[in-house]
């Protein structure tokens, strides 16, 4: 059928088994030159779907790479339909990429990501939209993110979207029967009801693209990067979260010379914590590239923990902090409350209007939880409004697209141009709605589909 | 045996513009009808155009086609509908003078060199090897051609209903084609049936105008045809008046009388056309319906009374007819019928219109389930152009849905089919905005001038009419206007009273309430351009965003267009696609993905299928797998 293609299928650095699919004519042949069963036999011919326990050695010398369990999936009963040997080896990045090494050197080629699903998916065995779903529940990371990825398959988003489409429909279909029978003497909606019915379609898909933010943070996580001067105590405050001594914690300022991003799940979200170069005004040359992450790393924040030293007073290092913050979504923390306060708190929050400071002390752990249920809060903005979720990139934009013909339509409509303006738009937004609800074909449907996969799923 | 290039069967508006086409395309053609008399008549309302329709008849022109040089010889009154809307949904109509139409067409195809008349009936169709090779005719002639055009509107097994009484017709008083019907099926294509209708004819004299509303037609007719430079004919008005209440009691008092609500009549009339007994009893709550009484010429008392189509018994009819203001005295001279049909459902015809199961026979017009003379006459025109070009050996003209209404309803009809008799509307054009009645010379004027439909003249003078268009855009664009006491007078002149910051002429006519016109008053009344050239000059400065969409709608589509489904290719079989969508891509066959898009019932995840198939889009090893597959 095609050539015969391999990859670690488990995530990087993670578990304690590492899983290898080898999928395509030669799968087996490939498999057969590097597997040895523990039951001696003359030659290996596994049965079909069962597990084989054995030893993965490398063929030039025959050193032991791995004790390993391998199971041959024959076509087309397999995940591709073709011909599929998968590998569960044990965890560790060195490992499975060692035996990935040699199923490539054998003569596999390297998978692209999202290429077994891309197989299967040509040989029938998901359609489109269950390919789609299959990649939200993939990247579920937590209950809440399977939730919305099941709501999804369960076609409650598509009832929404269905509703909009036909509201759409029948504004479409009013402004083309004044077109297109201008003699019956037909009574049409007056333009304030069109603008109605289009404002009313508008405002749900802004709702529904609000979702998508939070949407986003429950299934991919959000991004919290931790801020602030030299030596507020950035890095302690990530151990104390992690709960784990990864950055060196020491009183030199600028010793966090890298980024450095750690996962944490706070309740039902996953939050990626960036600790960042200290902000120094005057850095030394070293520190330049680590200063350019932090701005980089704030830019991609969906929240900015700005941390300050209670025990200082502000000075310019807290200024190109307030700076760089400017126009951020940010949690105001103020670290070191076991000190004596130095530090001007009154006149610092009147330049942060509306904040609200969360006082701690990392290197005591004082107030942590509340510092957790305000980062929380802050990220979802609160309690999850819209109870359907928007997850997938692809239908945000083609929300947008539709939001945004909508409200050119509305522009036509306040110009007083005739209806088949309006009628584009308000069309063109329909066929938005119809790209995401399977209805419209839409070229680039294959590559941003496939592309979402992460390699080897 | 006589032998011809071409034989057109059938003399309506289709078969007409098919004979003139291969004719002038010097094919030596037939044109084979039932009665001379009657060629291009109007059997149903004496008008051509109307919004969409305009649009047709301006394409057919553009590709030199006769029914727009026809209409503006003959129209008794012009107008364009929705003139208060923008310049793609304007369409224009035109009242006829039916007899004089007919005449008209008559004279044009008798005058034409390499056409022959033949009234006789055609009978049979010669058909060996799946290949035409010509027709017999019912004394017994065999006519040989290399290609045939079927062209028979209502006529094969036509049936036509008054009441409770029915009797084989094509139309009112004319005998049906049942043997020609049966040749088909024996040539194995699947036949559907289909109804349409026409309302009583009326006594001019009968009629009290004075209770109706007088609508008189444009001041200045605006021709169909871009040869046309103005209408000469004295113009005549219509009137308007409305059913009422009573109406509406005879009808429903009556319906048992009905052949469409008495069982009599089951297959599917238009829905856009209803009968008034269909008006009735689908819009119970709308007390009053439009009619217009239309004059059916100069020379002749018959008034069509639009609105009114209906196969009640006669009797009721004529309750009905009376219980109108202005019609309570009216005679009926014909009364209105139904008619009811075969059609060759058209899925079974390439886009050429040639059929797929016999190699050279081509369908056009109602046989295909359209409705109205001017989608007759866009078929018969491909029609007759594909035949030729066929004999010729010469490669086939399909025109697209981005280049025309033509192409939009060709391709309509051999992708989805059609479940009522087809019509055509500007919604069913996606790119509307750039398929206008006023740019129909430049959307297809070239491929009729190389196809030796159009004049070397006529083709020259268009080209030059774009090419002052463009350089007037030019000099708009380049002609800056400034906040100066000079400038700003001339702008007074057009009701503007101030201007904030420089801008250009071009700018000035994107304003809404500036027209070219009162733009060149103002500014150089010397450098006035053709009136035509004015017209597309401010549509183009005008809706210039729009257009602009519309035309990056069109490069989207062509990439999908582009894909070629290979002739032969397998879609049984193929992992992941439903029966139901094989089967309907089975049937179709579509040429392009495009194509295969548009069939009602494929899936968007069949069409991503099939383009990793046909394409095999992953980047590496691509022409080992594709031999792999095979």
């Amino acid at each position: 059928m095609s050539d015969t293609i391999a990859a670690i299928v488990t995530p990087a650095g993670e578990g304690g088994v590492g899983l290898l699919r080898i999928s395509g004519p030669e799968a087996l042949a490939l498999a057969r030159g590097l597997f040895h069963p523990a039951e001696a036999v003359v030659s290996f011919a596994p049965s079909p779907w069962r597990v084989y326990f054995g030893e993965i050695r490398d063929p030039a010398g025959g050193t032991l790479v791995d004790e390993v369990l391998l199971t041959f999936y024959k076509a087309p009963k397999s995940f591709t339909a073709e011909d599929v040997v998968e590998i569960a080896a044990h965890g560790g990045m060195y490992i499975t990429s060692r035996i990935l090494d040699l199923i490539v050197g054998a003569g596999a080629r390297l998978a692209e990501p999202g290429e077994f699903t891309r197989r299967a998916f040509q040989n029938g065995r998901i359609d489109l939209s269950q390919a789609e779903a299959v990649a939200g529940v993939i990247a579920a990371q937590s209950e809440r993110a399977l939730m919305a990825s099941l709501d999804q398959l369960k076609g409650r988003l598509s009832a929404r979207l269905n509703d909009q489409y036909e509201r759409l429909i029948a504004v479409i279909a009013q402004l083309e029967a004044s077109i297109d029978f201008p003699e019956e003497g037909l009574k049409f909606q007056k333009s304030e009801a069109l603008k109605n019915d289009i404002d009313g379609v508008a405002g749900e898909m802004d709702a529904l693209i609000e979702s998508y933010r939070q949407g986003k943070i429950i299934s991919e996580g959000a991004r919290v990067a931790i801020v602030g001067k030299p030596n507020a105590g950035k890095s302690s405050l990530l151990n104390a979260l992690l709960a784990e001594d990864r950055a060196i914690v020491t009183p030199h300022p600028g010793t966090t010379r890298d980024l450095i991003e750690e996962r944490v799940r706070i309740r039902d979200i996953h939050i990626r914590i960036i600790d960042s170069a200290g902000l120094r005004k005057h850095p030394e040359v070293i520190e330049e590239e680590g200063i350019e992450r932090t701005r980089a790393a704030l830019a991609g924040a969906d929240l900015a923990l700005m941390l300050f030293d209670a025990s200082q007073p502000l000075d310019e290092n807290d200024e190109l902090l307030l700076a760089e913050a400017a126009g951020k979504k940010k949690l105001v923390v103020l670290n070191k409350c076991d000190l004596p306060e130095r530090l001007d708190t009154a006149a610092l929050l009147g330049r942060l209007a509306g904040e609200e400071p969360v006082r701690i002390s990392a290197r005591e752990q004082t107030n942590l939880g509340a510092l957790v249920d305000a980062i929380h809060d802050r990220v979802l903005g609160g309690e999850a409004r819209e109870p359907l979720l928007l997850t997938r990139a692809r239908h945000r934009e083609q929300l947008v697209d539709a939001r945004q013909a909508l409200s050119r339509a509305g522009d036509s409509l306040g110009q007083g141009l005739s209806e088949e303006f309006i009628a584009l738009d308000v069309d063109a937004a329909a066929q938005c709605l119809g790209r995401i609800l399977g209805k419209v074909y839409s070229e680039d449907l294959l590559d941003e589909i496939f592309n979402e996969f992460c390699i080897g799923k | 045996m006589i032998s011809y290039d071409v034989i057109v069967i059938g003399g309506g508006h289709a078969g007409c513009e098919a004979a003139l086409a291969a004719a002038r395309m010097g094919c030596r053609t037939a044109l084979v009808t039932l009665d001379l008399d009657k060629v291009a008549l109007m059997p149903c309302n004496p008008a051509i155009g109307g919004v969409g329709k305009g649009h047709i008849v301006r394409e057919i022109d553009a590709l030199g086609g006769e029914m727009a040089k026809c209409i503006d010889r003959t129209g008794i009154q012009f107008r364009v509908l929705n003139a208060s809307k923008g310049p793609a949904v304007r369409g224009s109509r035109a009242q006829a003078d039916k007899h004089l139409y007919k005449q008209e067409m008559r004279r044009v195809l008798e005058s034409q060199p390499g056409l022959d008349l033949l009234q006789e009936e055609a009978d049979e169709l010669v058909i060996e090897d799946r290949c035409i090779r010509g027709v017999v005719t019912a004394g017994g002639r065999e006519l040989k051609a290399g290609a045939v055009v079927i062209t028979t509107g209502t006529f094969l097994n036509g049936v036509v209903h008054v009441g409770l009484t029915h009797r084989p017709a094509g139309r009112a008083d004319e005998k049906p084609s049942t043997r020609l019907s049966r040749s088909f099926l024996a040539a194995g294509f699947r036949v559907g049936r289909l109804k349409t209708g026409t309302p009583p004819r009326l006594l001019a004299g009968s009629i009290d105008f004075s209770r109706c509303q007088v609508q008189a037609g444009d001041a200045l007719p605006k021709p169909f045809s871009f040869a046309t430079e103005r209408i000469d004919r004295p113009q005549v008005p219509c009137h308007l008046t409305a059913t009422t209440e009573q109406t509406r009691r005879v009808i429903q008092d009556n319906l048992h009388l009905s052949p469409l609500y008495s069982g009599v009549i089951e297959s599917i009339g238009p829905r856009y056309c209803p009968s008034i007994e269909d008006k009735v009893v689908k819009f119970p709550d709308k007390v009053s319906h439009n009619i217009f009484l239309e004059p059916e010429g100069l020379s002749t008392d018959w008034i069509y009374p639009n609105g009114i189509s209906t196969s009640l018994a006669e009797e009721v009819q004529r309750q009905v007819v009376r219980s109108i203001p202005g019609l309570e005295e009216a005679r009926i001279v014909q009364p209105g019928y139904a008619v009811e049909y075969d059609f060759v459902p058209p899925t079974q015809l390439h886009p050429t219109l040639e059929t797929k199961l016999v190699a050279g026979l081509f369908h056009a017009g109602q046989i295909n389930g359209t409705s109205g003379y001017e989608e007759a006459a866009g078929q018969g025109l491909m029609s007759g152009i594909n035949a030729a070009l066929k004999v010729q050996k010469r490669p086939p003209l399909v025109l697209t849905r981005m280049e025309g209404y033509i192409g939009v309803l060709i391709d309509d009809l051999v992708t989805k089919g059609t479940e009522e008799p087809y019509r055509m509307f500007t919604s069913r054009a996606e790119y509307r905005l750039i398929l206008r009645e006023d740019n129909a010379d430049q959307r297809l004027m070239v491929r009729g001038h190389a196809l030796g439909l159009v004049s070397d003249e006529a083709h020259a003078r268009c080209v030059e009419k774009y090419r002052s268009v463009e350089r007037e855009i030019g000099r708009l664009k380049a002609t800056r206007v400034l906040p100066s006491p000079g400038d700003l007078e001339r702008l007074s002149t057009m009701g503007i009273m101030e201007l904030r910051s420089p801008t250009t002429l071009e700018g000035l006519l994107k304003r809404p309430e500036v027209t070219y016109d009162r733009l060149a008053q103002a500014f150089n009344g010397d450098c006035a351009v053709q009136e035509l050239v004015a017209e597309q000059v401010e549509i183009q400065v005008k809706y210039d965003g729009f257009i602009a969409r519309q035309n990056q709608m069109v490069a989207r589509q062509k990439k999908l267009e582009g894909v070629v489904i290979p002739p032969d290719f397998v879609y049984a079989g193929v992992p992941g696609l439903s029966r139901e969508v094989v089967q309907k891509l089975e049937e179709v066959r579509p040429a392009t993905l495009g194509q295969a898009a548009r069939i009602s019932g494929v899936t968007p995840s069949a069409v991503a299928l099939l383009m990793v198939l046909i394409e095999g889009r992953r980047p590496a090893a691509d022409g080992e797998r594709q031999a792999a597959r095979a």
